[in-house]
């Protein structure tokens, strides 16, 4: 029986059976997830597998095995299956177990029982037997007759004993198996499978184990005796039954206890007639034996000679050990009969499975795929998940290839882009040395990298812009923001190149790129020096042509007042002056000025058209503005510039174009007075601050050479210059706008030299914040 | 001699301007004549009297500069006395090239234009006498014969009467008369007063 299925069964004495069964089970439809737990399970397990086997105690423990007949009668083989590897996994070796066949049956004569006697006196007078079991009631019978003083302590196990054998009382432990076969139970079941059942044919031998289990059919089956036919074969010749058989009426169905000798006296066994029965039956057969499963017969309720031999191996085991308790050892054994069915009979008889008992063990099952799918799906969904988990593996697996790929691509590529850059690209530590440097750095500043990275970048910095880089540094290392700034770098030839500067850090490290904007600075410082030159031409000959046209405007009443004025002096001077004339050149007079005052009415209110746009605004961020503006341009002239902005500055009404102009004015009239001025302290502060709550003042301190003292009240004046170039506009215009908002613009000397201008506007009332 | 009176023209767009200097011209007792443009002016026909031109270089229509080619054109010698509000280098320097007498810039003292006008019209007096003189040497010189004319020309080119009898193919004697006869008719008290009228009258030597 190599595949079995058990339905489950809560019955204790089944358990070993359902365990047996479960065994193969698990080896040959879990096969894969077995090999797949060796896989995955721990190496732990096996350990404690060799682990579990303890010392063994029943090494040299010795058995013998007393058969009463042949050895190779089917009952004595499937026993011996079940005993001897029952005996085997408790330690007792196949060298301490004994075989004895006493061929009872064949020879029952004296002659053959001396041989017996002298073959035992041989074979064990020298050797300790540590227990007996004997099959069938003539083994038992011989030993405890004939051989009883060669094992005078071995206790003895007797197997297949028919009901209501009377041990004799040695003295020594007998344990007696008593087979109680359920004919009852076998028939109920035969009848639910086979439902419109008449007939029942009964074949038996004359061996006395045939005709005790004959005697047993009949007790059991007379309770149906009045509902079916039973027809008792056992005393008809072999030819007889099968005949008889094979001409039952398609209502019957047989059932075969055993057949050990026929009427003719000649022996059999079971299996064999069984086969001869099963050809020639065209109706099911049922038994009790399960020898005969596989031979022809559907099955039933059968004595397992396999299942019985396991038991009784693993009782003798027990006693042996000693370790079982004494109340559990039974003194009588008696192994309930397992609900067998052939499934080939079943299809071959076209019998409905379902009618069989709970528990039935099924043989011959032939798998279909049906029968399988919950493991079939199991082992799919493993297979499955662990396709999914090699395949999931193999995709971490790539996208890591691939992530490592497109990450050395990426740093080759920076790597690339740091040698090609046109900017100066480099990544320092906050310590103040360069890590690594990109080889524009050699062409720009002269200097090899090595000589670049051997220094302290401070050292290569221009000393006037030292403290503001290492102000830079310390500020990138504090806020990690990136920074904006720019400063100069000496190269090898001793000149400075500008750098403009964007840098970022990460911990100490920072990440820098500079443009050489030297060049830059110089085009924009001339552009802007053409541009003001051109702007200063457009200004004086806009000027020109303004001032032509207001002198002419202006000339022309000048002239007839003066030649009316003087023409009226001639005319008093004559001896009789004529004082209609004169009173007519005075009339004129007096209408060439009011003409003449027109004219200047005329350009105010010309003037005046151009009203100052009116905004809210920032006068720190307007300051900002112009700063920006000229930065690069005060930078070349060595000028630093210094906001001193107050940042609680108020909001004011204001043209921010104009106030700008003003500023710029103002600034540019500090740088020009200090140009003579040495380099360091050429510094022009611009500052604001709010002198009372509702006044904003601007000022720009410089400290050039400062403002004459008795020209003050002249600086504001139009075309008044100390400049050789200049238009003498600056000023006048700057006062213009400053009191077109409303304010006033001063200047003033400072204690420490040089001059600020200061400017004062007053603060947007109300809405502004 | 009792002088003419003379005339002083005002060219000036400018009304109050124009009667002012009209007023002041009046009390240093000239003639004064204005005109508020230049084609005003031009219409104009002038007396025959000693005088001179003040003229504003910037006007509308026809400036001053303008007026005062138009005026050379038409052989009117006006000394020009040019006033202007806002003088300019290349302005002035284009009226002096052009015959102004003075450039003056308003405003200017009454004694700066009197002088000017004053100067000016001498100028004129001057330029009137001239004219007149040389009116006369014409009205003479076309009384001469065409054969006194070749003596006349010959004669005041330094030649001898031989050598203009030589140059003419005619005897000395009659040489001799026709130069009696031109001293006579030109009015001529010696050689150098003809040589000097010759000059003027722009009789130059045939013979060269």
């Amino acid at each position: 029986m190599g595949k079995a299925l058990i339905k489950p069964r809560a019955e204790s004495n089944t358990r070993s059976a359902m365990l047996f069964a479960c065994r193969i089970r698990w080896m040959t439809l879990f096969y894969p997830f077995f090999i797949v737990s060796l896989i995955v399970l721990e190496p732990g397990t096996a350990v404690a597998h060799a682990q579990v086997q303890p010392q063994n105690p029943l090494e040299n423990k010795n058995i013998l095995i007393l058969n009463s007949f042949e050895s190779n009668i089917p009952a004595f083989v499937k026993t011996i299956q079940g005993l001897s590897s029952a005996l085997l996994s408790g330690g007792i070796g196949t060298k301490n177990q004994f075989y004895e066949h006493l061929d009872l049956a064949r020879n029952p004569g004296p002659e053959n029982k001396e041989l017996l006697v002298q073959l035992m006196r041989q074979r064990y007078s020298e050797r300790r037997i540590d227990f007996i079991i004997t099959l069938y009631t003539e083994g038992l019978k011989f030993l405890l007759d004939e051989v009883q003083t060669l094992f005078p302590a071995a206790p003895i196990l007797a197997l297949y004993l028919p009901q209501g054998f009377e041990v004799p009382a040695t003295g020594r432990r007998i344990i007696p198996h008593i087979l109680t076969p359920d004919f009852t139970r076998t028939l109920e079941t035969a009848l639910k499978l086979v439902p419109g059942t008449k007939r029942v044919y009964v074949t038996a031998g004359i061996h006395p184990m045939d005709r005790w289990l004959e005697r047993l059919a009949r007790r059991d089956f007379k309770k149906w005796e009045d509902r079916l036919e039973f027809h008792y074969l056992g005393d008809l010749p072999l030819d007889t039954i099968l005949t008889t058989v094979s001409s039952a009426p398609p209502d019957s169905i047989v059932f075969i206890t055993s057949y050990g000798q026929d009427v003719d006296g000649k022996y059999h066994t079971a299996v064999e007639f069984n086969r001869q029965l099963a050809r020639v039956s065209r109706v099911p057969i049922f038994g009790i034996l399960d020898t005969l499963i596989g031979h022809g017969i559907v099955g039933g309720s059968l004595i397992s000679f396999e299942y019985i031999g396991t038991r009784a191996g693993e009782l003798v085991l027990d006693i042996l050990r000693g370790t079982q308790d004494e109340k559990n050892i039974p003194v009588v054994l008696k192994l309930s009969q397992l609900d067998t069915f052939d499934w080939r009979q079943l299809k071959h008889w076209n019998l409905d499975e379902s009618a069989l008992p709970a528990g039935s063990i099924i043989v011959n099952k032939e798998f279909r795929l049906w029968d399988l799918r919950y493991y079939a799906i199991g082992v799919m969904v493993f297979i499955l998940l662990q396709s999914l988990l090699i395949i999931s593996l193999l995709v971490q697996k790539r996208r890591r290839e691939l992530a490592e790929k497109s990450l050395r691509q990426k740093s080759k590529e920076l790597d690339q882009f740091f040698d090609v850059s046109l900017d100066l690209l480099c990544i320092a530590n906050t310590d103040g040395y360069f890590l690594h440097l990109n080889p524009v750095w050699e062409s720009v500043l002269g200097y090899s990298r090595e000589e670049l990275m051997a220094h302290r970048f401070l050292d290569f910095v221009h000393p006037d812009d030292r403290v503001r880089t290492s102000e830079a540094v310390s500020a990138l290392s504090s806020q990690g923001k990136v920074i904006h700034f720019d400063n100069r770098y000496r190269c090898k030839d001793g000149s400075h190149r500008w750098l403009e500067w964007n840098a970022a850090a990460v911990g100490n490290v920072i990440y820098a790129a500079a443009r050489d904007i030297t060049k830059r600075l110089h085009a924009e410082s001339e552009a802007r020096q053409r541009r003001e030159e051109l702007a200063h031409v457009t200004r004086v000959a806009t000027l020109g042509e303004l001032t032509a046209a207001l002198a002419h405007e202006i000339n022309q009443p000048l002239t007839a007042i003066l030649s009316n004025a003087e023409a009226a002096q001639r005319f008093l001077s004559r001896a009789e002056p004529d004082i209609g004339e004169v009173r007519q050149i005075l009339e004129d007079i007096v209408l060439d000025d009011r003409r003449a005052g027109d004219v200047v009415q005329k350009v105010r209110s010309l003037v005046r058209k151009e009203k100052p746009y009116d905004e809210l605004l920032d006068i720190n961020e307007a300051i900002q503005d112009v700063v920006a503006l000229i930065r690069g341009d005060a930078l070349l002239q060595g000028l630093s510039i210094t906001m001193e902005l107050n940042p609680k500055l108020k909001l004011i009404h204001g043209d921010r174009i104009q106030l700008q102009q003003v500023i710029l004015n103002l600034i540019l009239n500090s740088a020009a007075a200090m140009r003579d001025a040495p380099r360091a302290q050429r510094k022009i502060i611009v500052r604001t601050t709010m002198p009372d709550n509702l006044t904003v003042e601007v000022s720009v301190t410089d400290s050039g050479t400062g403002i004459d003292e008795n020209n003050v009240e002249r600086l504001f004046e139009a075309f008044y210059t100390t400049k050789a170039e200049g238009l003498g506009m600056g000023l006048s215009i700057s006062q213009t706008i400053v009191k077109a908002h409303g304010g006033n613009l001063k200047a003033s000397n400072n204690p420490e030299g040089g001059a600020t201008f200061a400017f004062t506007l007053a603060v947007q009332q109300g809405g502004a914040p | 001699m009792i002088e003419e009176k003379a005339a002083v023209y005002v060219v000036d767009d400018d009304p109050s301007v124009r009667k002012a200097l009209e007023r002041l011209l009046r009390s240093a007792d000239y003639d004064a004549r204005t005109f508020a443009s230049a084609p005003e002016f031009l219409d104009f026909t002038c007396p025959d009297t000693p005088g001179c031109l003040i003229l504003d270089i910037k006007m509308p229509g026809l400036s001053g500069l303008e007026l005062q080619e138009r005026l050379s054109e038409k052989g009117i010698f006006l000394p020009i006395i040019f006033i202007t509000g806002h003088g300019t280098v290349p302005a002035s320097v284009r009226a002096f090239k052009a015959g102004a007498m003075d450039f003056l810039q308003k405003p200017f003292k009454d004694r700066e234009l009197l002088d000017a006008v004053s100067r000016g019209i001498g100028k004129h007096r001057r330029l009137r006498r001239e004219q007149n003189e040389m009116k006369a040497l014409r009205t003479k010189l076309d009384t001469l014969t065409p054969r006194q004319r070749e003596v006349f020309s010959l004669v005041v080119s330094g030649l001898l009467n031989k050598q203009v009898a030589f140059d003419l193919g005619i005897a000395e004697k009659t040489v001799k008369v026709h130069r009696a006869r031109v001293m006579q008719k030109m009015g001529a008290q010696s050689l150098a007063d003809l040589v000097r009228f010759a000059q003027k009258l722009g009789i130059r030597s045939s013979a060269a």
